[in-house]
C-alpha cells in the first residue's frame, strides 16, 4: 500500500490550493454575506484550469481522470468554500455523469462538452415535497406523447436551481411501484411549463442557488430521456461516485477550519503566550486532527477503489458518512479554539460551521448512509417500508 | 522565437524557516519548495512572448534533484523543454557559470530571470549570466515589448520610471508587476510529463565550481524587541508622546 501522491497529482494539488487561496478565497465572504453566486467570469477561469469535467472522457472535452483526482481538487477548493468546490463536483461527480454512464452517443456529444467549457451546467433533480430519503415516493410524472415528454410536479431543494442550464430531472414514468417505474430526463431551462420556486434561504452555504422546480405541462423533446423506466436501479451505482464528492465537501470545509484553528492558536495570546501552548488548545488541535485525517482517508480508499469505474456502496457510504459527521464536530472545535471571535461573523469559523451543516442533510442523510452501511456488512437489504 | 527562462526551486514563503544549530545553512526537513516567485513573472513573459510570435521557451535550472520539480511546474505553465544542472549549491558566480554554460548552445533570442531569488536575496546572477554571455542585461523590469528586433522595457526607479530599449539577445531580470503568472493546469500538469528535460551535470557542461564566495555563517534575526503602548485619552497628548518617543527613544525623526 501506498500513500503516496504521483508528482503530477501533487503538482495539480498545489496548483489548485494556490487559485484557491488567491483567487477564490478573497470572494467567499462575499458569497455568504451577500448571497451573490459563482459568476460566469471565474468559472472561466475554472475551465482554464482544466478544472471542469475532470473525469469526463477526453473524446467529450474532459480530462479523462480518475474520481480520485476530482476529490483531490474538491478538496482544495472546499477548503476555502464549498461553493468553490461545486463546479467541480457538478461536472465530476454530479449528473452529467449519469449522461457519461447511461446516455446515447448524441446525448454524450450533445451535454458534455458544454459542461467541461462551462457554458451550460447540470443539475439534479430528484427531491420532492413528500419524498426526500424515501425517494421512491416520488410523484413527478412523465407521459409519453408522440415524439416528447409531458411533465408534470415539484422538485424541491434543487442546488443549482434557476442558475444551470440542464436539470437531470427524476420522474415517475408508469404505475410500476417504487424503483421500477422511475426514469431521468434532462429538461432545458426556458422549456415550456417549466419554472422556478422563490429562492431558498439556508442556514449556511449562502450564495448557493436552490429553489424549487415547477412542471406545469411542461414539454421535453423525448431524445432528452437518459435513464429509462427502471434505470434508476442502476443508477444507485453511479450516486456512490456522488457520495465521495459530497463526503469531499465535508472533508475540505474540516480542514479549511483546522487550518484557521492552527493559525490562530499560534498568534493569539492568553495569559502572556500563544494560546497553543495550552493542553486545553491541543487536545482540541490533535482531536480535529485525527478527525480531518482519518476522513480523508476514507475517502481516499472509497474514491481510489473506483479507479476508472465506480466504488463500492460500502466504502462510500463510510466515508459520506463519517466526513459529514466530523465536519460538524471540526467546525465547532475549530470556532472553540477561536473563543469569542469564532461565533463572530467577522471571523470565518462561524460560517464554516454553518456550511458544515448541509451535507450531513443532503445526498443521503447520514441515517440512510448508516442504513447501507449496516445493510452492506450484514449482505441484507433493509427495506424501510 | 527561442526563449529562455531560469528558475530556482527556494523554501515557499510560507514556510517557517529554522537556521541549522551550527549555522551552515536551514533545516530543510518539511520544507516546501515552490519557484521563486519573481522566476514565476520571468515564465508567464516567457509564455506570453512564446504565444504571440511563436518559437519556444526552454526552463533552465540549478539545484538538487527535487528541482525536476520546478522545472515541471514550469513545463505545465507551458514551456517546452527544461533543462536541469545538478549541482545542489553554488555561489552566485558559479550559478551563472552554469547557466551561461548550459544556455550557450540554445542561442536564445531573450533570457529571463527573476530579479533576485527570495531565499538568499542577492539579486546577482541574472546579471552575471548575461555578462558570461556577453549580452545586454535590464534588471527590475516591470513591463516589456519586444518590436523590430529590440527589447523596451520599463523598470522603475526612484520617483519615476525608465524606458530602456535594449538590443537583442539580452537578458531581462523579471519584478513584480510584470505580469500575473498562470496557474499550471490539468491538461498542463498531465502533458508536461511527456516533455524532455535534459539532465546534466557540471562535467556534462565542461565546468568546475570553484566558490569565489562562501556563506561563512547563518544566524537568525534577533527576537523583535517588545512593542509599547501609548496610553491615555486624549488623542493630541498621544500624538505628542508619540512624537517624541519617536524622536528621543528611537531616534528616527
Amino acid at each position: 500500500m501506498d500513500f503516496q501522491l504521483s508528482e503530477e497529482q501533487r503538482m495539480f494539488k498545489q496548483s489548485v490550493h494556490a487559485f484557491a487561496d488567491e483567487r477564490l478565497a478573497p470572494l467567499v465572504e462575499e458569497w455568504d454575506k451577500k448571497g451573490a453566486f459563482l459568476d460566469h467570469s471565474i468559472l472561466s477561469e475554472y475551465v482554464d484550469m482544466g478544472l471542469l469535467g475532470i473525469t469526463l472522457p477526453e473524446k467529450y472535452g474532459g480530462a479523462g481522470l480518475t474520481a480520485f483526482d476530482a476529490v483531490l481538487a474538491m478538496e482544495e477548493l472546499a477548503r476555502v468554500s464549498p461553493l468553490a468546490a461545486m463546479p467541480v463536483f457538478e461536472t465530476s461527480v454530479g449528473p452529467i455523469r449519469v449522461v457519461e454512464l447511461f446516455g446515447t452517443e448524441e446525448q454524450k456529444e450533445r451535454f458534455i462538452p458544454p459542461a467541461c467549457t462551462g457554458e451550460k451546467l447540470m443539475a439534479v433533480a430528484m427531491t420532492e415535497p413528500e419524498a426526500g430519503s424515501a425517494l421512491t415516493d416520488l410523484t413527478t410524472r412523465a407521459v409519453l406523447e408522440g415524439d416528447h415528454f409531458v411533465i408534470n410536479g415539484q422538485k424541491r431543494f434543487i442546488t443549482g436551481g434557476g442558475y444551470s442550464d440542464y436539470y437531470m430531472v427524476y420522474v415517475r414514468m408508469s404505475d410500476a411501484k417504487g424503483a421500477k417505474g422511475i426514469g431521468g430526463i434532462v429538461v432545458e431551462k426556458g422549456s415550456p411549463g417549466f419554472t422556478f420556486g422563490k429562492q431558498e434561504t439556508f442556514m449556511g452555504l449562502r450564495g448557493t442557488p436552490s429553489c424549487d422546480l415547477i412542471f406545469e405541462d411542461c414539454i421535453v423533446p423525448k431524445e432528452n430521456l437518459i435513464v429509462p423506466e427502471g434505470g434508476f436501479v442502476f443508477l444507485m451505482q453511479a450516486f456512490d461516485v456522488e457520495r465521495c464528492g459530497n463526503a469531499t465537501m465535508s472533508l475540505g470545509i474540516a480542514w479549511g477550519a483546522l487550518e484557521a484553528a492552527k493559525r490562530y492558536a499560534q498568534e493569539r495570546k492568553a495569559f502572556g503566550k500563544p494560546i497553543c501552548e495550552f493542553q486545553g488548545v491541543q487536545f482540541l488541535l490533535a482531536d480535529m486532527a485525527m478527525k480531518v485525517e482519518a476522513a480523508r482517508l476514507l475517502i481516499y480508499r472509497a474514491a481510489v477503489n473506483a479507479g476508472l469505474g465506480l466504488p463500492s456502496i460500502y466504502e462510500s457510504s463510510v466515508a459520506k458518512c463519517f466526513a459529514n459527521e466530523i465536519g460538524k464536530e471540526v467546525t465547532d472545535m475549530a470556532l472553540q479554539v477561536f473563543g469569542g471571535y469564532g461565533y463572530s461573523t467577522e471571523y470565518p469559523v462561524e460560517r464554516m460551521l454553518r456550511d458544515s451543516r448541509g451535507w450531513p442533510v443532503a445526498g443521503g442523510t447520514v441515517q440512510m448512509q448508516r442504513v447501507n452501511i449496516a445493510g452492506a456488512m450484514l449482505g441484507r437489504r433493509f427495506s424501510q417500508r | 522565437m527561442n526563449i529562455v527562462a531560469c528558475v530556482k526551486q527556494v523554501p515557499d514563503t510560507e514556510a517557517l524557516i529554522k537556521v541549522k544549530a551550527d549555522g551552515s545553512g536551514i533545516e530543510e526537513g518539511g520544507i516546501k519548495w515552490v519557484m521563486n516567485p519573481y522566476d514565476e513573472y520571468g515564465v508567464e513573459e516567457a509564455l506570453k512572448l512564446k504565444e504571440k510570435n511563436g518559437g519556444e521557451v526552454t526552463i533552465v535550472s540549478m539545484g538538487p534533484a527535487r528541482a525536476m520539480e520546478t522545472i515541471r511546474t514550469a513545463l505545465a505553465m507551458g514551456a517546452e523543454k527544461g533543462i536541469h544542472i545538478t549541482i545542489d549549491k553554488a555561489d552566485e558566480y558559479n550559478t551563472a557559470a552554469a547557466l551561461a554554460a548550459a544556455i550557450k548552445g540554445i542561442n536564445p533570442d531573450i533570457i529571463f530571470c527573476g530579479q533576485r531569488a527570495i531565499d538568499d536575496d542577492s539579486g546577482q546572477v541574472g546579471s552575471i549570466l548575461a555578462e558570461l554571455l556577453g549580452l545586454p542585461v535590464v534588471t527590475l523590469v516591470t513591463k516589456l515589448e519586444i518590436a523590430d528586433g529590440k527589447a523596451k522595457a520599463v523598470k522603475p526607479i526612484e520617483g519615476a520610471q525608465l524606458l530602456i530599449e535594449s538590443q537583442m539577445p539580452c537578458v531581462i531580470t523579471a519584478q513584480k508587476g510584470l505580469n500575473e503568472p498562470r496557474y499550471a493546469s490539468l491538461p498542463g500538469i498531465m502533458k508536461a510529463k511527456k516533455k524532455p528535460v535534459d539532465v546534466k551535470d557540471a562535467a556534462a557542461l565542461g565546468i568546475t565550481v570553484q566558490p569565489k564566495a562562501k556563506i561563512v555563517k547563518m544566524t537568525p534575526p534577533p527576537e523583535r524587541a517588545p512593542g509599547k503602548i501609548i496610553g491615555g485619552d486624549d488623542p493630541a497628548a498621544k500624538a505628542a508622546e508619540l512624537a517624541k518617543l519617536l524622536r528621543e527613544e528611537a531616534k528616527v525623526i
